[in-house]
């Protein structure tokens, strides 16, 4: 039996199977290098996904899903020999419901644009990934991504109210709903959620909708402790005000950014806060007095406030352009920026960072400590020529530290990034560090009644 | 000549974030098949580079995912890692004219403009056929400014009937005859007949109008006429460098020898060329290259009620940032952008018209659809491609023929 021939039976000329087609598809935004794929198949609605699903798993065919191809944890690229399943061609938003605010939307669909037409409406989509752009429907909800916003409206799951589901058998399955509440049995929406296609393909999604702030002011203050600079966003949201963005960047993000784009920051500060709040029209100055009294309680070197859109603007690229400064400070062709994601109780984050920055000087690597301040995700970008085997010794080694620093804060291995192939080994540690590996046991029960073939996504979350 | 080395670099610097392929106009058009798309274009260059360091020739197939990219540089605005998908594109099509590495990949129908241009001055071989629009009108033989069309406006009524009449022919037989013709080049004369002849008449007044403007604006020229060159810009989006400098030499001479310091170009890819692509690569190549819309006073224009959009041609918003048309646009009605618009524009599909016509026309509709969500009652165009690929309905306008209608009387 010829494989491409069976797919194209399926989707027609949807089937990619040249040399030159499969060269993407071994990427993704991981350092990470695929399997180059059997085939890559593009299916254009639901029925084509069961059909190619169940002939995969009649045939044990390995399938991995691929969304916007943004993961930085190679959850989207094959660990061994299979099928690409990309859902790029479910492309449309179905329904806009305003009165029940609710989207209905196609795996394939990028969270920017999803946005851009709920503005039509005045109403936005809060999950924020910094991949926003590229990152799609199914993709974001498959990795749980998290993003800026995450303070005040949570990570994806919170924003997933239902889901079309097809299984391997070939099974289209309705999880959850349009409505708010539901008390029926297990919540098998939220089993898909972090899921990162282990368990099934996510064909449409009900998503919930929020309306999009009237007004947002920001505040940026320096610090020259990181203690300081946790103190400030606890007691912020002791007070009763929880913004609905507070970002962290240190010196090297700073000057990164001072380098790359010409932003200066002030001299002497070694931890900036970049803090928006929102309101009303009327009462946002109000509010961001109110949020600049608390703030200036604590031992700061110097804070700014402003709710001009152009001011913002230059502040908001002090944060977004982050990345990008980032990767202009690569001194070699072919270096990489690695990321890495905990998260901790915001409580615990001065210790963190002061343990994390502790053992960025052990290890002699050049990386940057920023992140989410107000939900506890810190990010550490590490600069990795991926040729130099003993670096990325060194860099895979520092990895595995800079989780367990999140384990003894209370924290968690993964905020926003999933297991993908990355993070098995420290998957697994975090269980155990938490006396839970049983967790490991039930999830795999979990996956076998989903999947009983394994051809899911064979090789991510569990080793 | 670009060398392998700054292909190398370029390539390198991608981080496989896909931030590029979320902006890319031809990836949903081509059914999302990744090399279609600028992350695509990208990693398959890398590999291109790749086989050429390690065997000394490219192995891939891989003109079509650079063929048809579009070149409106969208994907370098996004790019986190400071990547230009679309100078990978050009950089990947001077590798297969150069034959040196990549055998065989040339397009015929690329080979068959490249001869034109080389043998008569211009893609089409009618250059003499495309001054008729200025029959009856004066101009300054005396005048070292030079009113330069590049024949692009005047191109369209003949590109358009083509690539008409190639979307309902198999490729593979265009390719076949483009083949045959690039060979005996003077056959391509036949298509001095062939042309849209209600477009010939609007796109003719268009240039009237545009003469009408800088007249209005007491500003002299000459224009040349029966002798009018092509710019070469074909040649260069197409990857012929070496032919693109000698080309660009020979024009150059052409400008010398008429004593002409000042050229008046009316298109953004005749801008682009004269005035930032042939000083890159000829040194002597120095002329006061200037838009038509910097010599006209844009307080001679009175606004209007209309809803208008503008669709902003890539070479001006994200190749050369230049920003005029749109405070025109402005000036005469209130504009309503597009969601795609400033470094973020969605390309009207018109670079891919001739050698893909199908994938052209699915790219226009999509950018036509976006300009009619806008609720705008007119369309505003201002470079010929675009006005011909996005001309579906009678919404769509030159901008020279609003300036005209809105123009204060003196």
């Amino acid at each position: 039996m010829e494989i491409i021939d069976e797919l194209k039976k399926i989707v027609g000329d949807n089937v990619l199977s040249t040399q030159e087609d499969f060269i993407p598809y071994v990427k993704d935004a991981s350092f990470f290098t695929g399997t180059t794929p059997i085939a890559v198949v593009l299916p254009g609605n639901v029925e084509e996904v069961s059909k190619v699903l169940k002939f995969c798993n009649d045939n044990n065919i390995q399938v991995t899903i691929r969304g916007g191809g943004t993961s930085l944890t190679g959850s989207s690229i094959l660990s061994s020999e299979g099928i690409i399943l990309s859902m790029s061609r479910l492309d449309k938003i179905l329904e806009i419901n305003l009165e029940d605010r609710y989207v209905v939307a196609e795996p394939g669909v990028r969270l920017d644009f999803l946005n851009s037409e709920l503005a039509k409406y005045k109403f936005f989509y809060p999950p924020d990934p910094a991949s926003s752009l590229a990152a799609t429907v199914g993709g974001s909800i498959s990795t749980n991504a998290g993003g800026l916003r995450a303070v005040m409206y949570g990570a994806t799951k919170e924003w997933v109210m239902g889901l079309e589901v097809v299984i391997p058998d070939g099974s289209i399955l309705q999880f959850g709903g349009k409505v708010l509440k539901r008390s029926s049995g297990y919540d098998l929406t939220a089993l898909m959620i972090g899921a990162e296609g282990t368990l099934g393909v996510i064909t449409k999604a009900i998503l919930k909708i929020a309306p999009l702030p009237e007004k947002t002011g920001r505040i940026m203050i320096y610090y020259k402790s990181i203690e300081q600079a946790g103190k400030a966003i606890a007691e912020l949201k002791k007070s009763g005000i929880t913004p609905i963005t507070a970002e962290f960047l240190d010196r090297i993000s700073m000057d990164a950014i001072t380098h790359t784009k010409g932003i200066k920051f002030l001299d002497g500060a070694e931890y900036l806060l970049i803090i928006d709040i929102t309101s009303t029209e009327e009462s946002i100055d109000k509010k961001i007095h109110l949020a600049e009294d608390i703030l200036k309680k604590t031992d700061l070197l110097d804070i700014k406030i402003t709710i001009d859109p152009v001011e913002m603007d230059a502040m908001y690229q002090a944060r977004k352009g982050l990345y990008s400064s980032q990767l202009g400070e690569r001194e070699i062709p072919g270096e990489m920026v690695v990321i890495g994601d905990i998260v901790v109780p915001a409580h615990n984050l001065p210790n963190t960072l002061r343990e994390a920055k502790k053992k960025v000087e052990e290890y002699g690597l050049k990386v940057a400590l920023f992140g989410h301040i107000g939900d506890g995700n810190v990010h550490a970008s590490i600069y990795a020529n991926l040729k130099d085997e003993e670096m990325m010794k060194r860099v895979n080694s520092f990895m595995m530290d800079f989780g367990r620093i999140a384990l003894i804060n209370e924290g968690s291995v993964s905020a926003e990034h999933g297991i993908g192939i990355e993070k098995l080994s420290l998957f697994e540690e975090e269980l155990k560090y938490k006396n839970t590996l049983k967790n490991m046991d039930i999830m795999k029960g979990i996956k076998k009644l989903f999947d009983p073939n394994n051809i899911l996504n064979r090789g991510k979350i569990f080793k | 000549m670009n060398s392998t080395k700054d292909l190398f670099e370029e390539t390198e610097k991608c981080i496989s974030c896909g931030f590029c392929e979320a902006v890319c106009p031809t990836l949903p058009s081509m059914n999302y098949r990744s090399i279609y798309g600028a992350r695509g274009r990208v990693l398959l260059a890398r590999e291109v580079v790749k086989n050429i360091n390690e065997s000394g020739k490219v192995k891939l197939k891989i003109n079509d995912p650079f063929y048809t990219c579009l070149d409106c540089y969208a994907c370098f605005y996004v790019c986190p890692a400071g990547v230009n998908a679309g100078k990978v594109s050009e950089m990947v099509k001077d590798l297969v004219t150069e034959k040196k590495y990549v055998k065989k990949q040339e397009k015929n129908i690329a080979k068959m403009i490249k001869e034109s241009i080389m043998k008569y001055q211009n893609p089409l071989g009618i250059k003499e056929k495309l001054s008729s629009w200025s029959d009856g009108m004066e101009f300054n033989n005396n005048s070292e400014t030079l009113f330069y069309t590049g024949g692009m406006y005047q191109l369209m009524a003949y590109s358009k009937y083509l690539s008409n009449l190639e979307k309902k022919i198999n490729p593979e037989i265009i390719e076949n005859v483009a083949d045959a013709i690039a060979k005996n080049i003077g056959a391509l004369k036949f298509t001095s007949l062939m042309y849209d002849k209600n477009l010939k008449d609007r796109m003719d007044n268009i240039l009237k109008s545009i003469v009408e403007l800088l007249k209005y604006s007491g500003i002299e020229f000459d224009y040349l006429g029966d002798d009018e060159p092509y710019s070469g810009a074909f040649l260069f989006e197409l990857g012929y460098i070496d032919e693109f400098v000698e080309y660009g030499k020979k024009l150059m001479d052409i400008f010398k020898k008429r004593n002409i310091s000042k050229i008046i170009t009316i298109d953004p890819h005749t801008y682009e060329v004269l005035k930032s692509t042939y000083p890159k690569y000829i040194k002597d190549f120095q002329f006061d290259v200037h838009h038509y819309l910097e010599f006209i006073n844009i307080n001679n224009f009175i606004k209007s009620n209309e809803k208008l959009t503008f669709h902003e041609p890539c070479h001006f918003v994200t190749h050369e940032k230049y920003d005029k048309p749109l405070k025109f646009v402005s000036k005469i009605g209130d504009v309503v952008l597009p969601d795609r618009h400033g470094t973020n524009v969605f390309c009207c599909g018109g670079p891919d018209e001739l050698l893909y016509p199908k994938l052209s026309e699915s790219i226009s509709q999509k950018r036509f659809e976006q300009l009619k969500t806008t609720g705008a009652e007119k369309i505003v165009t201002a470079c010929p491609i675009c006005f011909v690929n996005l001309y579906k309905d009678e919404t769509v306008y030159d901008l020279a023929e609003l300036l005209i209608k809105n123009k204060k009387s003196l």
